[in-house]
């Protein structure tokens, strides 16, 4: 374990025990792992996996000693458990439904681990021993499911091993060498039914040591977290134990009432009718499908229908079939990208939800017999999931640019996970051009004065250089015909004005309505700075609390519980500015507009990220000291400025 | 100087033999781990049996087990032979005879596939397609039997012809024939 340890041995007893094997120290330190403190519900699956192995080995002994592995007897003696052997009937559908949950659960951890990024260094280690996990838990499904020797049992067992004939194609002889290698006869067969057993047997206590492997994997380098970003400090971290095992034992419960729910009410649902037929040999069902957790990578085999190079059909769809696992033992060097979590990736998570549709339509397509449209379907299905891990990851990886973290930073150290009556809000101005005053349009312009969107741009008057409340005489400009605003700005030229999508936000204290807000910002060239200032100061002015009502309601200047602060960014001159009054520059409108700020008693922070000199110059100025300005040359800077910000505000109000 | 050299290559001699000897020693103690995997005797004792054809009426097919796997045998019409011949070897997706017991390469004539003459009739394959290992139809009088009259794979739609060849589906080969000798007229000995 990597973290530092916790353990204080107590009684003398402890401290013997502690100098020759520290069990209890590694099972205390253990349980205080330090956990990420933001995980959510889809962090629980890790538990729930091991839940559902163990009710696997524990039910599956307990059926061993009733079964009996021979072609002969192993129909009869499944029925048997089932009708005769006292509580046969739960303990069998709890392993034969177990296995489906089992798999229902690793699909959603794996899925999980495919959103947050959880491939990534430094987990590599731990995502592939999760992959050979997933094998072995395939492997052992397949077999467990051959020893019940119905039709599907045995026809499955028999078109699954066939696979490893097509070897047959690049050196004669060895495939069906392979093939009577595994069963021990000429066919499937009484001494294929046996191995079968022992190996299934086996396998789970395999599985069991990887998942060792696999947690202890965990526990050096902790967890991910749904931001992917690794945590920094201790604060935002919680001890696994209690927070994370009563999280983990809530999410467990409701798991095991859906669990029990198909037990009791549909142990069948999700087998085949044709398996309570025993084994024939010389009758293949109409319709052989295998087990509902395999039906995408049975689509992959059979979508290959054509022969690629010297490599015929059949050795193609075998090869598609172990190549659509084995890619993911490559996630980690594929995906080229820095940002682990795809809530970060605007342009990624669409892929990646295209990846799970595939994977979805895969399994219903598997379903389905191999004609037609299915064929074609699968064909393009499984085309996806290939492009999806060998072309989309490294490729966006490279081109695409992360959603903004700076801001998101921010918002997550001012506005905590939970939220009270009395918690910070933050308010967003995006500007460019204009800013976008959305629903609020109607309440800041004159009424006709032929908005063409919801954009606004200066004041104009007397109320320019003020937070004066909206009403007549001081509305909000409008541009009326942006096909011939070249008014606008002598530094643009004509047609310099734009609309940013991003509407404003007022003060708000949910993490995630503001997220969201950052998520849709994009750059729009042009920088009105002057309006971004005025609309910063608007958002928290009281003047104001008639067009920004409720829980955006702006508090009190006099108000001594509050601080009042804007965050001033920008990364270009301000040099856009709607001309129609005083011939002002944006730069010299801020300023103005940042001087009657601070009078009013508003801290004013101002970060300029590779902004230029006169920028700089004009924010330097804005600030409400030296030390309320920051620059930033980089993202990371950038972050780190934000992060300052923040902290600084933060502790400002713990100390009041 | 000259005695380092000495013993550097007396160590090496002594490192890559021990080497040797390990590695044969482990893979001789390995192989029957391996090959105890392998058929065993009793799997190989029902190698051969014997099928009295007498009963096959013309038209008429019957399965019979042989190495745990169904041998199709055919008794088939005058049309259906004449069906199997008239095929251009070019137009078969697989152009060879899947003999089984023999090395022959021999094209998937009609007359390879039989023992010929008078017992042209007479058709015996193993009855397993040759895509995934699944039971053809086509052996019971109301069965399909795909587009070439011959059988039929029903899990992924394999068509084979009135000589067992492969003419539609993903199956990659013929049918497979056993090998095995008339003993008297209307009786054979497979394997």
């Amino acid at each position: 374990m990597s973290h530092e340890s916790t353990y204080h041995p107590q009684s003398a007893t402890e401290r013997w025990i502690d100098d020759r094997l520290p069990l209890p120290r590694m099972a205390s330190d253990f349980m205080a792992m330090p956990t990420p403190r933001n995980l959510n519900y889809f962090y629980t699956f890790g538990g729930i996996l091991t839940f559902c192995l163990l009710v696997q080995i524990v039910t599956g002994i307990v059926l061993a000693m009733h079964y009996k592995p021979s072609a002969m007897n192993a129909f009869a003696s499944v029925e048997h458990i089932m009708r005769d052997v006292n509580w046969g009937w739960l303990l069998r559908y709890t392993h034969a439904v177990g296995a489906s949950m089992f798999f229902i659960a690793v699909f959603i951890h794996m899925a999980r681990g495919l959103w947050y990024g959880s491939y990534k260094a430094p987990r590599e280690i731990l995502w592939m021993l999760g992959v050979v996990i997933f094998l072995l838990m395939m492997a052992t499904a397949f077999m467990g499911y051959a020893l019940v020797w119905g039709q599907m049992s045995f026809w499955g067992v028999t078109v699954i091993t066939n696979l490893f004939s097509s070897v047959d194609a690049l050196i004669p002889g060895l495939g069906t060498g392979i093939v009577q290698w595994i069963w021990g006869d000429y066919a499937v067969s009484d001494a294929t039914l046996n191995r079968m057993f022992a190996l299934h047997y086996l396998l789970p206590f395999a599985i069991a040591g990887t998942v060792g492997l696999h947690i202890w994997a965990l526990h050096v380098t902790g967890s991910n977290n749904p931001q992917g970003i690794e945590v920094k400090q201790n604060t935002d971290t919680l001890p696994f134990h209690p927070y994370f095992t009563v999280k983990d034992m809530f999410a467990l419960g409701v798991f095991c009432l859906f669990f029990a729910w198909v037990v009791f009410q549909a142990p069948n649902y999700l087998g085949h009718a044709d398996n309570y037929i025993e084994a024939n040999p010389l009758s293949t069902p109409a319709h052989i499908v295998p087990e509902w957790y395999f039906l995408p990578f049975y689509a992959i085999l059979r979508a290959v229908t054509f022969d690629v190079l010297f490599i015929p059909a059949k050795l193609g769809g075998v090869i598609a079939m172990f190549g659509s696992i084995v890619v993911l033992f490559f996630l980690p060097w594929l995906d080229r990208s820095r940002v682990k979590s795809a809530n970060h990736r605007p342009i990624y998570k669409w892929f990646l939800v295209a990846l799970f549709v595939s994977v979805c339509a895969l399994g219903y397509l598997g379903a389905k017999p191999a004609e037609g449209i299915y064929v074609v379907l699968s064909q393009i299905f499984t085309a996806y999931y290939f492009a999806h891990f060998l072309i989309v990851m490294p490729f966006i990886g490279i081109i695409e640019r992360p959603s903004d973290r700076a801001a998101k930073d921010l918002v997550e150290e001012i506005i905590p996970e939970q939220p009270r009556s009395k918690s910070n809000r933050v308010a967003l101005a995006p500007y460019s051009a204009s800013v976008n005053a959305g629903i609020y349009a109607p309440d800041v312009t004159a009424s006709g004065a032929g908005n063409v969107d919801t954009c606004v741009v200066s004041r104009v008057g007397s109320a320019r250089l003020t937070d004066e409340k909206p009403s007549s005489g001081a509305y909000l400009e409008v541009v009326s015909d942006p096909e011939s605003a070249n008014d606008l700005d002598p530094h643009q030229g004509d047609s310099s004005y734009a609309c940013p999508e991003a509407e404003i936000l007022p003060l708000s204290k949910s993490r995630n309505e503001l997220n969201d807000r950052i998520d849709s910002l994009s750059a729009a060239g042009y920088t009105a700075g002057h309006l971004g200032t005025a609309w910063a100061w608007y958002m928290i002015s009281p003047e104001w609390k008639s067009v920004f009502t409720g829980a955006a309601k702006p508090k009190k200047y006099d108000d001594k519980d509050v601080i009042k602060a804007v965050l001033l960014m920008t990364d270009g001159a301000y040099n856009t500015m709607f001309s129609g009054t005083d011939g002002d520059t944006s730069d010299q409108t801020a300023r103005d507009l940042c001087d009657a700020m601070k009078a009013k008693g508003i801290a004013v922070y101002s970060v300029a990220f590779e902004a230029g000199d006169d920028a700089e110059e004009t924010l330097r100025y804005c600030a409400s000291s030296a030390t309320h300005y920051f620059t930033a040359d980089s993202s990371n800077e950038l972050r780190t400025a934000f992060v300052n910000v923040a902290k600084e505000l933060t502790s400002l109000r713990l100390t009041e | 100087m000259a005695e380092n050299e000495t013993d550097g290559t007396r160590r090496d001699f002594l490192f890559i033999s021990t080497a040797a000897v390990g590695v044969v020693g482990a893979g001789a103690a390995v192989w029957p781990l391996v090959d105890q995997m392998n058929p065993d005797a009793s799997a190989q004792a029902l190698a051969s049996i014997e099928v009295d054809l007498d009963p096959i009426e013309e038209g008429q097919a019957i399965t019979a087990m042989w190495r745990g796997k169904p041998i199709f045998i055919r008794h088939r019409t005058a049309a259906e032979v004449e069906q199997a011949k008239d095929v251009q070897i070019t137009d078969l997706p697989d152009d060879q005879a899947r003999l089984l017991g023999t090395t022959k390469s021999l094209p998937a004539t009609d007359e390879n596939l039989t023992k010929g003459d008078d017992n042209e009739k007479w058709l015996v394959l193993v009855g397993i397609c040759t895509h995934l290992g699944c039971i053809p139809k086509g052996q019971r009088l109301g069965d399909t039997k795909g587009e070439f009259n011959g059988w039929f794979c029903p899990c992924h739609g394999s068509h084979y012809d009135t000589a067992g060849r492969i003419r539609k589906g993903p199956a990659p080969e013929n049918m497979a024939v056993p090998p095995y000798d008339f003993v008297s007229p209307t009786k054979i000995k497979i394997g």
